[in-house]
């Protein structure tokens, strides 16, 4: 059962980002309607990767994290409305709703969460949002957490 | 009962989790106005409240804060809707929570019992309407009614029906967290929206076909939907600025409370600002906002905040928050079993320096904490709620000024496209101290 979903997952419509290879920017870039811009990393300390920038209509930007090995280790986002976050975030997004959900949040406040796996914040209110998150255990070496943005 | 015996709700958009223990109290402080068709079952709360205190007269409203829909801190407004030119086909709805924080008037389907038509179909199709905040998001039709607040009317305005049946489930791009979509998730029969736009979205919105950006709104054909464009006066209007009368902005008085609360409070909602011989700004201090629609990302419509020597860019005053929402590591949070979300220990009296955005006006302000735990479940009106903005442990760059601001002071909101004295909207203006 676990092995036939990591199959589906790997080999079906490639859907969400987060954790997944570049072939998901793709489809995002096609499914936000989006205009695209890539940019390769110069941080010399970095092992390299890139940044894919995604304008979507409205003016919302997202912008996808890939390693040297095609791996999307983060993803941020910032604008007028929040991006569709079951795409971006994939398999991880119920912790996302389980994190927004805690009684603990008045709808303005942050949704955080700090785990070993995963890191995701996200705050603002309408007409201006901000957010990320990332796979810890996926950063490229010596990777800033400063550059997400 | 203590705080501890009940749920507690941080507002702004309240949990589904707590729904059950709210829907003892929801309605509780009077009949239910309207146990209408609109398509709640049984046992399902289809409207909270059903009478309205105080008298209105001209400009001014009651402005009430209470427990009768489940909620603390929660100011509400009672309003009228009629079919668009009718006289006869209208209803009384009270319990609407007014929020600083939002633009456009939102009104949950169970509570109707008037069928209002659709707002400026598209294709035949209903337009739907898409409200995002952080935690969540609400879901609904754009209808048009008629709209009656105290002595001040506007005609044909757009207004979102919070859970219509006429649509299917939110699309993936909308719908970010929580759904809030009942009388009980929002503790409230609508949503006043009367903060510093004019529309929830604004040109950015009205772009059409492919480009019709996603978060907004949308049509539904064959119940798959995808977002749309919609011209700017077609889509949800702050009420205010479609006012024939006194239309420049909105002032909320609240009275003082005592400390550690008070079952209710009552003051007024008075619009137009300078328009008339009792609106005026008086000495008012004027908090300028970002207007820069480019700070999205940043401090677009935000004021600064200093406190304990730390700058908190990202601050906004928002009565649709239901406390003061700041991050100090000194006061400790509620554990567990304890009011989430908020601090639970006595702190005070504290200060923090609003300011406007780009250094103009600025005042400090004193204020206090109350430990939660402590506060009485029966009471509504606190000016000591309190609790952190980010999680537990971390500074961020908001401070909330919630509702418990707003007592014992007058806080006005000047939409944008306005000009109030040699002052151009949008911007807050507050009472010192």
């Amino acid at each position: 059962m676990m092995a036939g979903m990591a199959a589906a997952a790997l080999h079906g419509p490639a859907r969400a980002t987060l954790g997944q290879d570049d072939t998901s920017v793709d489809a995002d870039t096609a499914q936000f309607r989006a205009h695209r811009f890539i940019q390769t990393a110069r941080t010399a300390a970095a092992a390299g990767y890139a940044v894919h920038d995604l304008q979507l209509p409205g003016g919302t930007h997202v912008r996808e994290y890939l390693s040297a090995d095609h791996q999307v280790f983060a993803v941020t986002w910032n604008g007028s409305s929040i991006p569709d976050l079951h795409r971006l975030l994939g398999q991880h997004y119920a912790r996302y709703e389980i994190a927004a959900a805690r009684p603990s949040a008045a709808a303005r406040s942050p949704v955080s969460l700090n785990d070993a796996d995963l890191v995701l914040h996200n705050e603002g209110h309408p007409r201006a949002f901000h957010g990320l998150a990332y796979l810890p255990l996926l950063l490229p070496a010596g990777f800033d957490l400063r550059q997400l943005r | 009962m203590n705080l501890r015996d009940r749920a507690w709700l941080p507002a702004r958009l309240a949990l589904l989790l707590a729904l059950l223990l709210v829907l003892a109290s929801c309605g509780s402080g009077g009949s239910p106005s309207s146990a209408s068709s609109g398509g709640a079952g049984g046992g399902t709360v289809t409207a909270c409240g059903g009478s309205s205190s105080g008298t209105s007269t001209n400009n001014i409203v009651p402005l009430v804060v209470d427990g009768v829909c489940g909620g603390q801190d929660q100011a509400y407004v009672t309003i009228k809707l009629c079919v668009p030119g009718s006289t006869t086909a209208c209803q009384t709805i009270d319990h609407v929570w007014v929020d600083t924080g939002s633009s456009g008037l939102r009104i949950v389907a169970s509570v109707l019992t008037v069928s209002l038509p659709a707002s400026n179909p598209q294709g035949g199709n209903i337009v739907a309407n898409c409200a995002q905040f952080v935690t969540g998001y609400t879901w609904g039709a754009m209808r048009a009614a008629d709209v009656y607040i105290g002595g001040e009317s506007a005609g044909s305005v757009p207004i979102q029906v919070i859970a219509d049946a006429a649509l299917p489930a939110a699309p993936g791009s909308c719908a970010s967290g929580t759904l809030q979509s009942s009388v009980s998730d929002i503790q409230a029969n609508g949503l006043l929206g009367i903060g510093l736009l004019r529309q929830d979205c604004g040109a950015g919105c009205a772009v059409s076909g492919i480009n019709a950006p996603a978060g907004w709104y949308y049509t539904c054909p064959g119940n798959s939907c995808s977002p749309v464009g919609v011209p700017v006066n077609q889509q949800l209007q702050n009420v205010v600025g479609m006012f024939v009368n006194d239309n420049n902005g909105v002032q909320m008085q609240l009275p003082t409370v005592a400390a550690s609360g008070q079952a209710s409070a009552t003051g007024s909602l008075i619009f137009g600002i300078g328009t008339q011989a009792n609106n005026g700004l008086g000495s008012a201090m004027i908090y300028a906002v970002d207007t820069n629609p480019a700070d999205a990302q940043t401090t677009y419509l935000n004021l600064s905040t200093t406190y304990n020597s730390t700058v908190f860019p990202q601050s906004y005053i928002d009565s649709g928050s239901n406390g003061w929402y700041f991050d100090d590591l000194n006061i400790k949070v509620c554990g567990a079993k304890q009011p989430k979300g908020f601090y639970c220990q006595n702190a005070g009296p504290l200060t923090a320096t609003m300011q406007g955005f780009g250094g103009g006006n600025s005042f400090p302000y004193s204020f206090s904490v109350a430990d939660a735990s402590t506060l009485s479940g029966s009471f509504a009106a606190f000016s000591d709620l309190a609790g952190p903005a980010s999680n537990p442990g971390m500074i961020g760059s908001t401070f909330d000024w919630g509702l418990p601001f707003f007592y014992g002071r007058s806080v006005f909101v000047a939409l944008e496209g306005t000009t109030v004295g040699a002052t151009a909207g949008p911007f807050f203006a507050a009472s010192t101290p």
